[in-house]
């Protein structure tokens, strides 16, 4: 296990110095000039110059990557040059709120997921089954932005039940629930769906297996038997599909902030992306890749406990 | 191993597959919902090849005297947006752009996917690099990835496509490649190997027809995420260019007029709905029709 | 808690209304009676929350009126500083606000009377030296200012007395008042400066003080007890960052928030149908417009550029905006300095038989037009329209949109063929409209359209160098014509400022610029 930790977190440093690579160049080849769009266009040439200056966008690419990843390495992620802000002081004011959503919206997506699964695949080909398949690809057919809005419509706007958007009340009361609800369907349907699909089909696997059949045999009770053996195998894919929907989840959560008006780490990286704020795209690109990683790693080590028979070694 | 081994599996590989195919067919025929998947999909290449002819309008002629009929008005059975154009036009002509950026975004992370799978799966020393490559790619929300790729290209409905090939590129490379690794240890695979085969005659004419089944159904399935994901970008103003009649475009323009005129939102967000979801079911008809775990040979 | 006891107000207050509403039948005198009832009663005013929550559709890039340049900044920025002058909303004249009063013993001195014994929020007198320290650094290259060129005439700022500041300028400069009553050149406490970063933690002379920020969420301002002009009534402001409109929109039907501003055309009617919600609209100083590449050969030839103004039906565009545009040939418009109603019909009237006349004979229809787009504000919609019209007429139009960055770039450096431009002109002034956009000395940057005509310029120059109102207006009138004459450009509409708040919000104040201040805002 020691191992497999240490070998993750050395191809996580690879991997970051890709991005941060990635992400660098990109943004140095892309159009647009952040010296530009913080002078407005209304600025005189000699302001956006003095900007540029100031920046240090002038200098060669090599150089300006190099400062970057020299400060990057001593903890500093830089300041925003749109702000003025420290990236990471930035990226930890609105990361808890991307953080809120997508657990939410697991947690949506795993209960409505694995019910809507296990019910199909116990009572194979009823309308139960029928349903619960059904929703499941509508589920991951629905453009989410548009889930979104109509969500807002109905539940927020007509009925008044849940508020539009916004993450304003702590999390553990009544209002910070109310405010997760919708943002959490709206992110977590496809998932949900996913998830469904992915526990149904490997239910059906287990179901059919011999151990399960022999368990039966044996007079062991039905409920006792789903709930043992069928479900803890068929945690595997379920878990993988989690771990892989993690990823989507802070991509998705990008349309989502926007929709809702939440205050993410998503929304940070559009804006950033948009105003050229090269530090700021950085930060925020390498915290989600390095989370995606972490969350992978943290999926593969439970593995190893469901199942001893899987190793890394 | 002689030298009249090489087309002996060939051609009984050949007549197996055959057969194989057919058994396929049937099995997908009596699947009820891949049916349906089938039929919407060959009704929307239909409409997309017939557009001009099922259209009464323009899909980008405005008539602002015209503007937000709803549906069921006479004339425009689904009513006209904000500029008076014909949503039914619209529609049909979005069809087309869907169907086509699917179609080009898929092939060509195809191209890309079976191409890194190959070699990684092939060749033992490409193999970690390769996969390195991938799980970079991997690690970034692909939504954001396309938004750095259109940051660089600049926002179009080729851009569009491109980035949503590159996001594709590596799960299908992971797919092929665990495919390939199946495959390899085949027993006339290594026998062709030790006459002398060439590497790329290895790959391409015995390796790659032995995996289709899993890229057939990759394939079908990405061409839903493709027609999601363009809808999505061209929702953040990121893909189509205005007036092109795409229906992530058109949501994300009606969502302006959500409440004076609905139906501006909701037939283009059916439309995917439909489409998205007939490539699904489709999708998984075909998985399993074709059962990648089945053993061709 | 508080936010539930909060909501239950707001749907106590909503109820109230409701039922006062349903009382009077429902007919336009309800609102009235609405009004004089809680005048009256004075108790009834004092249980209402004196807040207020606005929803921005960005955060403020920063606090400091130094360093940003964009309008959610700039409208905090206004409630927390404040600048020597100020332009009345209505006269459209300049009036003094921190100043007292001044003189122009030559043509290049202004000399500023300030008024006496106001203090910044932080104690720090507000004097001479406090005016001296903002414009310098303002103007320092080092600071790297946004809006440094602002006070790119003036040569020195000296302190005369405790009360009184001298500016000497390198040339006669014009539009001087206007640039100082520019939101960038609010006068900042030079001891906050020094000790702390203005852009998180503001310090100016203005009705609110900084409370706190957290960044892309809300920022929140309470009121200054010891403001100069008396306390506001209102207790705290909010600004709530809510970036989808329509979003915001439905927080204002359901009181999450309780005021917008830059209501979007298409959405108009929607918010005007809300019961709870009042709509403020006036008539601006924005100006919207097609914008020619001058550098483009098919774009040097009047001909191709009456064609292009024949085609667009500008009378059908200001139409569809839905009562939120104003339609006028002139680029300078009906709020802004140098305007005459006479520009209103003098630029190429619509006629689509001359533009299909046009095209055929000079065969505009064989070559692509690039029309370039930026994806915000109504440009998209301007864009639809325009391209239709161009097309009916026989012209081939493409358009490419772009994201703002982009696109800023892209036309500076002329990598288009048309496109659509805006400005908002904060100061009002025609000047401060004509010269950045077509004057030659900023092709390369602001003069997107890289218009060169030294007749213009000279006119242009003209409004600039006088200090004599009457003759800076009439060279602006001159230069406007030309532009007219010439089919520089093609004005789509000119802007209608608006804000909507729920209906017991009073006495907020609108500018023709888009600006707001809450100073005079109460809660009813």
């Amino acid at each position: 296990m020691f191992a497999l930790v240490v070998r993750r977190f050395f191809q996580l440093l690879f991997l970051l110095l890709g991005i941060s690579f990635l992400v660098f160049s990109s943004m140095y080849i892309a159009p647009g000039d952040p010296a530009a769009i913080i002078a407005g266009p209304t600025a005189a040439e000699s302001d956006i110059e003095a900007i540029r200056d100031n920046l240090g966008l002038n200098e060669p690419f090599l150089a300006q990557y190099g400062r970057y990843l020299s400060n990057a390495v001593q903890g500093d992620l830089g300041y925003s040059y749109q702000t003025k802000q420290p990236v990471w002081e930035a990226i930890m004011i609105r990361f808890p709120n991307t953080l809120k959503l997508a657990i939410a919206s697991m947690i949506v997506a795993v209960i409505i997921g694995i019910i809507a699964g296990l019910v199909s695949a116990l009572r194979q080909n009823s309308l139960w089954d029928v349903s619960a398949t059904t929703f499941a690809l509508a589920g991951i057919s629905i453009p989410n932005f548009w889930l979104g809005a109509v969500l807002i419509l109905v539940f927020a706007v007509n009925l008044e039940w849940l508020p539009v958007g916004g993450l304003s009340s702590p999390w553990y009361t009544l209002d910070g629930v109310k405010e997760l609800i919708l943002p959490a369907i709206t992110l977590g349907t496809a998932s949900a769906a996913m998830i469904a699909r992915m526990a149904r089909s490997s239910m059906l696997e287990v179901i059919r297996a011999d151990y399960v059949r022999t368990a039966r045999a044996k007079g062991v009770k039905e409920g006792s038997v789903i709930w043992i053996h069928t479900l803890k195998n068929a945690m595997i894919p379920i878990i993988t599909v989690i771990g892989l929907n993690f990823g989507f989840l802070l991509g998705g959560t990008i349309i989502t902030e926007k929709v809702f008006a939440i205050n993410g780490v998503g929304r940070l990286m559009i804006d950033a992306i948009a105003a050229r704020d090269f530090p700021m795209v950085q930060g925020s690109v390498l915290l989600v890749a390095a989370l995606f990683v972490i969350v992978n790693l943290a999926v593969d080590i439970i593995y190893t406990y469901i199942d001893p028979r899987i190793s890394y070694d | 191993m002689t030298t009249t081994v090489q087309p002996v599996p060939h051609q009984e590989n050949r007549k197996k597959r055959e057969k194989y195919y057919v058994t396929t067919l049937k099995r997908l025929f009596s699947n009820k919902l891949a049916i349906a998947g089938l039929v919407i999909v060959v009704l929307q290449v239909l409409m997309a090849i017939f557009a001009p002819l099922i259209t009464p309008y323009d899909p980008v002629a405005q008539n602002l005297m015209k503007s937000e009929l709803p549906v069921f008005s006479e004339g425009h059975w689904l009513g006209t947006d904000n500029y008076g154009r014909d949503v039914w036009s619209r529609i049909v002509y979005g069809a087309r752009i869907s169907l086509v950026v699917g179609v080009v975004a898929v092939s060509l992370g195809l191209i890309g996917g079976v191409t890194l799978g190959l070699l990684g799966g092939y060749y033992r020393k490409l193999d970690s690099p390769i996969m390195r490559i991938v799980d970079l790619l991997f690690s970034f929300p692909g939504i954001l990835l396309a938004m750095l790729i259109i940051a660089i290209l600049g926002t179009s409905l080729i851009n569009v496509a491109i980035a949503i090939s590159i996001w594709s590129i590596p799960t299908c490379a992971r797919i092929v490649r665990g495919s390939v690794l199946s495959v390899k240890e085949k027993e006339y695979i290594m026998a062709m190997r030790s006459m002398g085969a060439s590497d790329l005659r290895i790959m391409v004419k015995h390796i790659l027809p032995n995996i289709t089944a899993p890229i057939i159904v990759f394939a079908t399935m990405r061409m839903a995420t493709a027609i999601l994901s363009t809808a999505a970008l061209s929702f953040l103003g990121l893909g189509a260019q205005p007036p092109t009649p795409e229906w992530g475009a058109m949501i994300s323009q009606g969502q302006d007029f959500m409440w004076s005129a609905p139906h501006l939102t909701i037939v283009p967000g059916i439309a995917i709905m439909l489409t998205v979801f007939a490539f699904n079911v489709l999708g998984d008809g075909l998985r399993d029709a074709l059962d990648p775990n089945m053993n061709i040979d | 808690m508080k936010k539930l006891n909060k909501n239950w107000l707001v749907l106590f207050v909503l109820g109230f209304v409701v039922m006062l509403l349903a009382a009077c039948g429902g007919s336009t005198i309800p609102e009235e009676a609405v009004t004089e009832a809680s005048e009256e009663g004075v108790e009834a005013a004092e249980d209402v929350d004196q807040e207020i929550v606005y929803a921005a559709t960005s955060d403020a890039v920063g606090l400091s009126p130094i360093m940003t340049n964009d309008s959610v900044s700039s409208n905090a920025i206004s409630q927390i500083y404040e600048t020597l002058f100020v332009r009345n909303p209505e006269t459209m004249e300049i009036e003094p606000k921190l100043a007292e009063s001044y003189e122009t013993p030559d043509d290049k001195t202004w000399v500023i009377h300030l008024k006496e014994g106001i203090t910044f929020q932080d104690g720090t007198p507000f004097n001479a030296e406090a005016v001296k320290y903002t414009f310098d650094k303002l103007r320092d290259p080092a600071t790297a200012a946004p809006r440094a060129s602002l006070l790119e005439p003036v040569e020195s700022v000296n302190v005369i007395d405790e009360n009184t500041v001298e500016i000497k300028t390198k040339y006669p400069y014009g539009p001087m008042l206007a640039a100082l009553s520019h939101t960038n050149a609010s006068i900042v406490s030079p001891t906050a400066d020094q000790a702390q970063d203005l852009m998180q933690q503001p310090v100016g002379t203005g009705p609110f003080q900084f409370v706190e920020w957290t960044q892309g969420e809300s920022l929140v301002l309470e009121d200054n007890p010891d403001y100069w002009g008396g306390a506001p009534e209102l207790d705290k402001v909010t600004f709530k960052v809510v970036p989808e409109i329509s979003t915001a929109i439905s927080m204002l039907q359901t009181g999450e928030v309780d005021f917008i501003d830059g209501l979007p055309s298409d959405q108009i009617d929607r918010i005007r149908s809300l019961d709870n919600v009042e709509v403020l609209e006036k008539p601006g100083t924005p100006v919207y417009y097609l914008n020619f590449n001058f550098s483009k050969e098919m774009n040097q030839d009047p001909e191709f550029r009456k064609a292009v103004a024949a085609a667009i039906n500008r009378d059908a565009f200001v139409e569809n905006l839905n009562g939120l545009g104003v339609r006028s040939d002139s680029v300078i418009g009906p709020k802004v300095f140098g305007y005459t109603e006479e520009a209103d019909n003098g630029g190429q009237a619509y006629d689509p038989e001359l533009a299909k006349q046009l095209v055929e004979e000079n065969g505009y229809g064989d070559q692509t037009i690039k029309m370039l787009v930026a994806n915000r504000d109504n440009y998209m919609q301007m864009a639809e329209i325009a391209q239709a019209q161009l097309a009916e007429a026989g012209f081939d139009v493409a358009i490419e949109t772009m994201e703002w960055g982009t696109f800023l770039d892209a036309t500076a450096a002329g990598e288009y063929d048309l496109t659509f431009l805006g400005w908002s002109n904060v100061t009002g002034d025609g000047s401060e409209l004509l010269y950045p956009n077509f004057h030659s000395d900023n092709i390369g940057a602001s003069n997107r359209s890289q218009y060169s005509n030294p007749e213009f310029d000279e006119l242009v120059n003209a409004s600039r160098v006088t200090v004599d109102q009457d003759a800076r207006k009439q060279a602006l009138i001159e230069a406007n014509q030309l532009l007219l004459d010439e089919t520089a450009t093609v004005v789509m509409n000119h802007g209608v400022v608006t804000a909507a708040t729920a209906d017991d919000v009073q006495g907020l104040k609108l500018d023709p610029n888009g600006q707001w201040f809450l100073e005079n805002v109460t809660r009813e």
